[in-house]
């Protein structure tokens, strides 16, 4: 199944120009070494990884959907929450957007797509808005979680799985390639913005590319599929939408293709093209962090209490929806406020640097959900292995504690991983200004956006410091 | 070779798509006998009556209190709570911890002081006589602190309940979270004694996730039927244009 060989795509080679940056990582080639780059180019990948995981996934699917209803006692629910969603983020950070070329749903989309698709071009709407419309899937996917208790609700998350199960096969019956994973996934969102600071690179060789007319690497061949997110490594200059699946290494004629390793966040350095909906992202993702951890808060019934008594309702969808709406609105409206003070010292518009500025946000956002994730996969880890037992009919577990580590320690790694998103943070937002600014500007564009990547910080930490209650 | 491939694989995904319409015929076990049940505590007889049968949910329920001479007692306060069967059996002893298997988001256990005689069937031992708010053990309509709690749960997910249409009747609204078996737990307070009466319920399966597979498969069924169809339709169309 390595080989779902898409119909040519027109490419116009007039339009793509030969812009390798000067960011390009200048480490080993990956791809070099006999093993990664055997393994790699071999039929069997990612075939040997993407089957067991679609296997695997169906499992959960069963289980969270025909398994026991409540929440502690599910696999499926144990599986995805408590095991895969806090590890998602690690691999991001070490594999880039790896996930993705492994995913069930981008595995039901090829195979959907190999029988009855269509292969039309995706829509244009969708090349335009992607980016927005993965931002509203993510709140409105968080919003719900939280007032119809996707998580807490083995029948819930299954929804949401076969909602994305759903997702995915009407795009691969009707559009081209992954069409869904690259322009509407909300994960595929996430991870496309998490890539970024991740530490593998893969990228054309730009003396290489600049001779090359063939674009076997996007149009694909009789050796491996076309790019499966739209990509073309000559042009490349951001892993977002690089799943490292290996199609291009296995299709490229010249061996052009590298893979290296690099510094976290050097990528977001030098974003050339920085995007609005991109940077908004970034900043969703820290309201979305802050959302998850205040509502963990045992401070977080009196807060509801007291916001009832201020909005004069008990509607949960009604005081929930101003909570998350303020937890939203205060990072997207403190990076719009240091735009507002940084545009008098750079001459830029406001716009302009939220825009560019947002990506530095990226590195505190992975920091502060790692952290966040950390809790849920250190304080209910055991989850895993009693719900398991007892999916195999051994009914240990109960009355036992699920915590892998002491919450002390677990306090302690996550002020670490905040520690490091700071000073993440504060590099890159360092790095884009001396990218972009001439030195006369640069600390002044610089200081207002270390104040803001104070303020975002220590609410991380403040969070991490109060006591939280587990949701499993 | 390659048309062997073709077939197994289009095997395979016809057994994956069967595969998930498969388990409706796995469906829910019998579930409650009926939906009342009496147990007599102190020369109380309670009478809990569920509206509908037992189910994951919220369910309506009453219940009806009478003396020894089964003479309504119209003075008392009730208080429910769902606890899982296994989880009681498992923590009769111990206290227990944040984040248990049982009821993951942490319960705290109130074990005291005994009350001489007072329950019939004494599954947890209650505080004492004045602050009687008994913290049951793994509330299962308690998951989590952040889902709403309909009005009359308090924070431990005991449900008061209020006075019904008759004499010594009350009713209210219970969560169960989990099917299979439950005990429904009366905390009943006449003249300010605390008695408990244990329910013990089977709660049927959910047909809610089998419900959920099928239509989507269904869904994911016909968006497939409609992407060959559309799909042949253009090859022909191609066809007749060479023609």
């Amino acid at each position: 199944m390595t080989n779902l060989i898409q119909p040519p795509v027109k490419v116009k080679l007039s339009e793509i120009q030969a812009s390798q940056a000067p960011m390009q990582s200048s480490g080993p080639n990956l791809l070099k070494n006999k093993y990664i780059g055997g393994f790699m180019k071999s039929k069997w990948y990612p075939g040997i990884i993407q089957w067991p995981t679609l296997l695997i996934f169906m499992m959960i699917m069963f289980e969270l959907l025909l398994g026991p209803s409540a929440a502690h006692d599910n696999f499926g629910t144990a599986l995805t929450w408590v095991l895969w969603w806090p590890i998602i983020p690690i691999l991001f950070l070490f594999l880039g957007r790896f996930w993705c070329a492994i995913c069930p749903f981008a595995t039901i989309n090829d195979l959907v797509q190999k029988f009855a698709g269509n292969n039309r071009p995706v829509p244009k709407f969708l090349k335009k808005y992607g980016i927005w419309i993965i931002d509203a899937l993510f709140i409105f996917i968080t919003w719900s979680d939280h007032v119809w208790g996707i998580v807490e609700n083995p029948v819930g998350s299954g929804i949401l799985l076969m909602t994305l199960t759903t997702g995915v096969v009407a795009s691969g019956a009707f559009f081209e390639r992954r069409t869904f994973c690259r322009y509407v996934c909300f994960l595929g969102g996430l991870s496309g913005n998490y890539a970024r600071n991740g530490m593998l690179e893969l990228r054309g060789t730009p003396e290489i590319c600049a001779t090359c007319t063939v674009a076997a690497c996007y149009k694909g061949t009789d050796k491996a599929q076309a790019c499966p997110l739209f990509e073309f490594p000559k042009t490349m200059t951001s892993s977002a939408n690089c799943n490292i699946c290996g199609s291009c290494a296995k299709n490229c004629p010249n061996d052009s293709i590298q893979l290296t390793l690099r510094p976290p966040s050097k990528e977001l350095w030098f974003i050339r093209k920085p995007k609005l909906e991109e940077a908004f992202l970034s900043a969703v993702i820290m309201g979305i962090v802050f959302v998850q951890n205040v509502t963990m808060l045992k401070a977080w019934p009196p807060m509801l209490t007291w916001l009832e008594n201020a909005v004069g309702t008990t509607s949960y969808y009604v005081t929930f929806s101003i909570a998350f709406l303020i937890s939203m609105l205060i990072p997207i409206s403190l990076l719009g406020l240091t735009s507002l003070v940084a545009q008098k010292f750079n001459g830029e518009t406001l716009l302009q640097n939220f825009t560019r500025f947002g990506y530095a946000l990226i590195v505190l956002d992975m920091a502060g959900h790692m952290a966040h994730n950390l809790f849920h996969l250190l304080a209910e880890g055991k989850s895993v292995i009693f719900t398991g037992l007892a999916f195999f009919g051994q009914g240990v577990g109960h009355g036992l504690s699920t915590a892998l580590m002491d919450p002390g320690m677990i306090q302690l790694l996550q002020f670490g991983l905040v520690g490091l998103g700071f000073a993440g943070s504060l590099y890159t937002a360092y790095r884009i200004a001396k990218a972009n600014y001439a030195p006369e500007k640069l600390w002044g564009t610089f200081v207002p956006y270390a104040v803001l990547m104070v303020v975002l910080g220590f609410i991380n930490v403040w969070m991490f410091v109060l006591p939280m209650a587990m949701r499993m | 070779m390659k048309r062997f491939a073709h077939k197994v694989a289009l095997l395979f995904t016809s057994i994956l798509l069967l595969s998930l319409a498969l388990p409706i015929s796995a469906l829910a076990d019998g579930g409650t006998g009926g939906n009342e049940f009496t147990q007599t505590v102190n020369g109380y007889q309670v009478t809990l009556i569920f509206e509908k049968p037992a189910s994951v949910g919220e369910n309506q329920i009453h219940v009806v209190v009478k003396d020894g001479q089964s003479m309504p007692v119209s003075q008392a306060d009730l208080e429910v709570s769902v606890v899982e069967a296994q989880a009681e059996h498992v923590e009769a002893q111990t206290t227990v911890e944040t984040g248990t298997m049982s009821g993951m988001d942490a319960q705290p256990t109130a074990v005291a002081g005994t009350m001489s005689g007072m329950s019939a069937q004494p599954t947890t031992e209650v505080g004492t006589m004045s602050g009687m708010s008994a913290q049951p053990t793994a509330e299962i309509g308690t998951m989590t602190s952040t889902s709403e709690q309909p009005t009359g749960h308090d924070q431990m997910g005991m449900v008061a309940l209020t006075a019904g249409h008759e004499s010594g009747e009350y009713e209210g609204q219970v969560s169960i979270e989990s099917d299979g078996d439950q005990i429904l737990r009366v905390h009943l307070t006449v003249a300010g004694k605390l008695m408990e009466v244990d329910f013990p319920l089977h709660v049927a399966k959910s047909k809610t996730g089998a419900i959920v597979l099928s239509s989507f498969f269904a869904v994911d069924i016909v968006l497939i039927a409609a992407a060959v169809v559309m799909k042949r339709k253009s090859v022909s169309v191609d066809l007749s244009k060479k023609a």
